[in-house]
């Protein structure tokens, strides 16, 4: 008999604390036990209603999601470093082969039909894999900065397409366009005899990827808010490089004052 | 908001936007229960904080088998704050009403939430600790009868049982104004 009135007890609470009715009609459903029920679902709802009035401050509860969030970037980037890496000239080599494979098998028109696929589109791996063999027949350290910068543009601008036609961004092309940027950055600062007309694209490439992720991380969804935050920081690291590359080059090609003798 | 398997495997990988679900959902519910369980709402607010990381640490050890997400949360919750209240005995016998009530309200308002909160903390407060657990869990963290028995490791017998002797020792003190 206890246990049935704890029941009823119970399933009415619920009623009340869930489903939002109020304690008379809780009442009217259990007659019999209603003299009982009503002053223990009265100070349970006093309970519960003094309960919810105790709050957090919404400035604190805005920086414990941040700090959470932060948290899930940190073990997430650790994973990755985890992971065993594939890089090295084996890689590039295999990634070349088979790119003449892909192109020698699918034809000129896929190769040129894959241009302006997107990450996600059948094409896309026609078009990396082209990239790929592009690179790879592409000599001199200026001219190789120059292709990455080409390819980096080309991620940036792919990035804005998919925001743009509300697609998902993978991780992985924010990854592969600031990697494009680094080396760019990393081949023009080992080059001492570095022409002006690459130093001044590298500062464009950097302002716009600063730019462009700038103005979507309010745009995009949460998910991809941290993968854009985490861009941008790159995209900044690089832009800062590529300013002081650009003061190290006006400093060489500053004259220099040979000392003067009475 | 996902079902509940769905979003299990998004915390399991470690998917940024049901991690976010489950914060908007839970962390006010889970700052409630620490807020009237240590009665300090700096405290309270830290230590939620530290339940929502405690629980990405050991996401990895969590294994769906149809216990709710709020159920583990709670337990991890209800594991954080016997902890601290271990380590600080000294620091429990705090003035509740003055430091749980948010202050954004005008005077009048403030005072009658003072009034409802105060008593209704010291009604719970004299509760035994087996119906502290389940009245705090129940009505400040809104979990059902279920999900309480989950993170208390008892039967949902035992929790309706406790449930309903809580009630009848706090309707004798509220209506008593809050004294024994």
């Amino acid at each position: 008999m206890k246990n049935k009135f704890d029941d009823i007890l119970d399933i009415c609470l619920d009623r009340i604390m869930v489903k939002g009715d109020t304690i008379e009609q809780c009442l009217a459903t259990y007659p019999e036990q209603a003299a009982e029920l009503e002053p223990l679902l009265r100070a349970a709802l006093s309970t519960a209603k003094a309960s919810s009035r105790i709050e957090p401050r919404p400035e604190f509860q805005r920086l414990a999601k941040y700090r959470l969030l932060s948290a899930i970037e940190e073990k997430s980037k650790k994973k990755a470093t985890h992971r065993i890496p594939f890089w090295g000239w084996q890689r590039r080599w295999a990634l070349a082969l088979v790119a003449v494979l892909v192109i020698i098998l699918a034809g000129v028109g896929t190769v040129t039909a894959s241009a302006s696929s997107l990450p996600g589109d059948t094409l896309y791996p026609v078009k990396t894999a082209t990239e790929n063999v592009q690179g790879f027949f592409t000599f001199g350290s200026e001219a190789k900065a120059n292709f990455y910068m080409k390819l980096a543009q080309r991620r940036l601008d792919e990035l804005k397409s998919l925001v743009a036609r509300n697609r998902d961004i993978p991780q992985s092309l924010l990854g592969v366009m600031s990697s494009e940027t680094d080396g760019a950055i990393e081949l023009l600062s080992r080059n001492r005899h570095v022409g002006n007309e690459s130093i001044t694209r590298l500062m464009g490439l950097t302002a716009s990827q600063k730019a462009v992720l700038a103005g979507l991380i309010e745009k995009v969804p949460l998910k991809a808010k941290l993968k854009i935050q985490e861009a941008l920081k790159r995209s900044e690291y690089a832009r800062g490089q590529a300013l002081s590359l650009k003061n190290r080059i006006h400093q060489m090609e500053k004259p220099q004052v040979s000392p003067s003798f009475p | 908001m996902r079902d509940e398997e769905s979003t299990a495997r998004g915390l399991q990988n470690q998917d940024p936007e049901a991690w976010a679900e489950v914060y908007e959902e839970y962390f006010p519910r889970v700052y409630r229960y620490i807020a009237l369980r240590v009665g300090d709402k700096t405290e309270a607010e830290d230590l939620a904080g530290q339940v929502f990381l405690k629980a990405l640490e050991s996401i990895s050890s969590f294994k769906w088998r149809g216990v709710p997400v709020s159920a583990w949360l709670f337990r991890i919750a209800h594991n954080h704050v016997i902890d601290y209240r271990r380590t600080n005995k000294a620091k429990l016998h705090l003035p509740l009403d003055e430091s749980l009530v948010s202050t954004d309200l005008d005077p009048v308002s403030e005072a009658e939430r003072n009034l409802d909160i105060s008593q209704v903390v010291q009604a719970v407060e004299q509760l035994t600790q087996a119906q502290r657990d389940v009245i705090e869990l129940r009505f400040a963290g809104g979990l059902s009868t279920a999900e309480v028995a989950k993170v208390l490791g008892k039967s949902q017998g035992a929790v309706k049982v406790l449930q309903h002797s809580a009630l009848i020792a706090l309707r004798r003190r509220l209506s008593s104004g809050g004294n024994p």
